[in-house]
């Protein structure tokens, strides 16, 4: 089993969990946790060829194509969210959000 | 063709799922008719239901755990198996459901969209059952999924106000953090053994030579479910969300939901990557300890009662936490057979009791704090002194719930907080060592420490007399009175006569540790 690909999964779990942290705007950071998911998608989808060579298991492709789904109702309901945010805030500025205290 | 055999210890779950999407209809005819309050009825009639389903089971499983699956058997398919640990939890998470529901019926009676708000309360509690049901992780996934994003739109439910946006929208992208966690440590797992079965992961991990991939996917799954249940690194989400929902909603996220995360941490931690040849005990004991360390301290600072009431609920999963690194500890390093697993199911029996009592009282402290807040309409303890004064039966659960969790003698706190300490001081006379004897110095100063907080709270909310603005609240509804006072009764009941559940608990603790050793 070729590991190379392995290489662009850790990639893409970088850029996902830099873009959360370091972007501003929480668009940005909504489009870093969709970059995760499906970094995580591949990662299993390049699994899923290690324990049956040139077999191929329908487990993993199923649980990806859930994984899908549930992925989309997040972000779905996170625009929600940032709309609200919009409307009451006015900005989609992360920093903004600061009026809880820690 | 689905045998009916087959579906019986599915029956709470279905009879929820038509419950929930008969829900919006209800509630629409509700307020068509004007009779606003069907939809909140409704609900509680259907985890009502759900509760006495579960009843029903218990005398099956009692034996044995009963498996079900659909169409293709469990290696290849999904697979559910209700034992009597998913049985304890998933009772819990009804009943506290149940009250919650009761309460909100008067609690929201004022906002608007509460046909989504009832809806999504039951898909909730169908997430949290389903979770404790299922025996693999690709169910375990998607019931988790359908928690996770029902509670957040729930904490973001008053999406005009802004603190439950902003609240909402940090959960949301912490715990989904966790979620991506979870979906990365189940492709490792499936990379590693081929399958999703806990069964047959148990088998094949145990099976296999110790890899370092495995240490790594032990710390994934802190990660995973330990932000969920509020383990201390990750618990900044949970201060801000928890006080932001409707209150009803907040004595479902800090009564149950978090001890949905402690579940999965449990089963994934005991099944999977069993104690018994991983040496990863210790970091469960310090993050327990952690946790009930910080949340202590955070908990003194607060002026908002949700706040301080959340903060606590991090103080009692750290407690928690360190029954089950008591447990985890003891399986790992000791060589001596019979007596290890009787100090491991005692610890474990102390975790398991110490969420039982916390789930009634953190529940009823919530509910109660919601009929104040209902009166009141503020949330800061310095606006509502002496408010137990002048509702009498809140005012007795609320001191009955505080004084069960801080632990006074004959309540229940105390029982399942003493079990955790004794079984810290058994697991030293087994294992010796520092790790321990730190431990138990742990445990017992942060269980007096919150008897502090817990007291001062007594003391102001209710012993004081009330000033002029408290004066004037009126009692809350009979709707929200009765919920607090089956919790308060059951808080009493379970602390005078600890028999009547332990022996259940004894034999959910035995189920999991004999998971272990099989």
């Amino acid at each position: 089993m070729d590991f190379s690909y392995m290489v662009f999964v850790v990639l893409l779990l970088g850029l996902g969990v830099f873009c959360i942290i370091s972007r501003k705007n929480m668009i940005r950071i909504l489009i870093g946790l969709s970059i995760l998911v499906n970094a995580v998608n591949l990662n299993f989808i390049l699994l899923s060829t290690v324990k049956s060579p040139g077999l191929i298991d329908p487990l993993p492709h199923a649980f990806v194509v859930t994984a899908i789904v549930v992925d989309g109702s997040l972000i779905a309901v996170a625009l929600a969210l940032v709309l609200s945010v919009y409307k009451i805030y006015g900005t989609l500025d992360v920093r903004k959000l600061r009026r809880l205290k820690w | 063709m689905v045998m009916w055999e087959q579906l019986r210890p599915l029956y709470p779950l279905i009879s929820l799922l038509v419950f929930t999407f008969l829900t919006p209809i209800i509630t629409y005819f509700g307020r068509t008719r004007n009779r606003k309050y069907v939809g909140g009825i409704w609900v509680s009639l259907s985890f009502l239901v759900a509760l006495i389903l579960l009843i029903t089971l218990y005398k099956d499983v009692v034996s044995q755990p009963i498996k079900s699956y659909f169409v293709v058997s469990p290696p290849l398919g999904v697979e559910f198996k209700v034992d009597l640990l998913s049985l304890l939890f998933s009772l819990v998470f009804a009943f506290i459901g149940f009250c919650s529901a009761l309460s909100s019926i008067r609690y929201m009676e004022e906002e608007t969209g509460l046909d989504t708000y009832y809806m999504l309360f039951q898909l909730m509690v169908l997430g949290m059952i389903g979770v404790t049901f299922s025996n693999d992780l690709f169910n375990l996934f998607v019931f988790w999924e359908i928690m996770c994003i029902s509670s957040y739109v729930l904490v973001s439910f008053r999406k005009y106000h802004w603190e439950a946006v902003e609240a909402g929208f940090k959960y949301l992208i912490m715990s989904s953090f966790g979620s991506v966690a979870l979906l990365l440590l189940i492709s490792y797992l499936y990379g590693v053994a081929g399958t999703l079965n806990f069964d047959t992961l148990h088998q094949i991990v145990t099976g296999s030579k110790e890899l370092p991939i495995y240490y790594f996917l032990i710390g994934l799954t802190m990660v995973a479910f330990g932000i969920k249940a509020a383990v201390v690194p990750f618990h900044t989400w949970l201060a801000d969300a928890h006080p932001a929902a409707p209150t009803p909603i907040s004595a479902m996220l800090s009564g149950v939901v978090i001890k949905a995360g402690v579940f999965a941490l449990l089963k994934t931690y005991f099944v999977v990557f069993s104690p018994a040849y991983f040496n990863y005990g210790i970091m469960i004991l310090v993050l327990g300890i952690l946790t009930m360390t910080v949340a202590n301290l955070m908990a003194l600072l607060q002026e908002d009662i949700k706040r301080l009431l959340a903060y606590s609920s991090i103080v009692n999963i750290g407690f928690i936490v360190t029954g089950i690194g008591v447990a985890a500890y003891v399986l790992s390093s000791s060589f001596y057979f019979w007596e290890t697993m009787d100090v491991a199911v005692f610890a474990v029996i102390g975790a398991l009791f110490h969420f039982l009592n916390h789930a009634l009282g953190k529940g009823l402290l919530f509910l109660c704090s919601g009929c104040f807040i209902h009166e009141l309409k503020t949330r800061e303890i310095a606006k509502m002194f002496g408010i137990g004064r002048k509702m009498p039966w809140t005012g007795f659960s609320f001191s009955v719930g505080l004084l069960g969790l801080g632990g006074v003698p004959p309540l229940n706190g105390f029982w399942s907080k003493l079990i955790i300490i004794w079984s810290a001081w058994l697991a030293y006379k087994q294992v010796g060592g520092l790790a321990m004897p730190i431990t138990i110095a742990f445990l017992v100063f942060n269980a007096v420490f919150a008897v502090t907080y817990y007291v001062r709270l007594i003391q102001l909310l209710v012993v004081r007399e009330p000033e002029q603005e408290v004066r004037r609240a009126h009692r809350p509804p009979a709707s929200m009175v009765v919920p607090l006072i089956i919790l308060a009764v059951s808080c009493i009941v379970i602390g005078v006569y600890p028999g009547l559940v332990l022996g259940f608990i004894e034999s959910s603790a035995k189920v999991l540790v004999n998971l272990v050793l099989r």
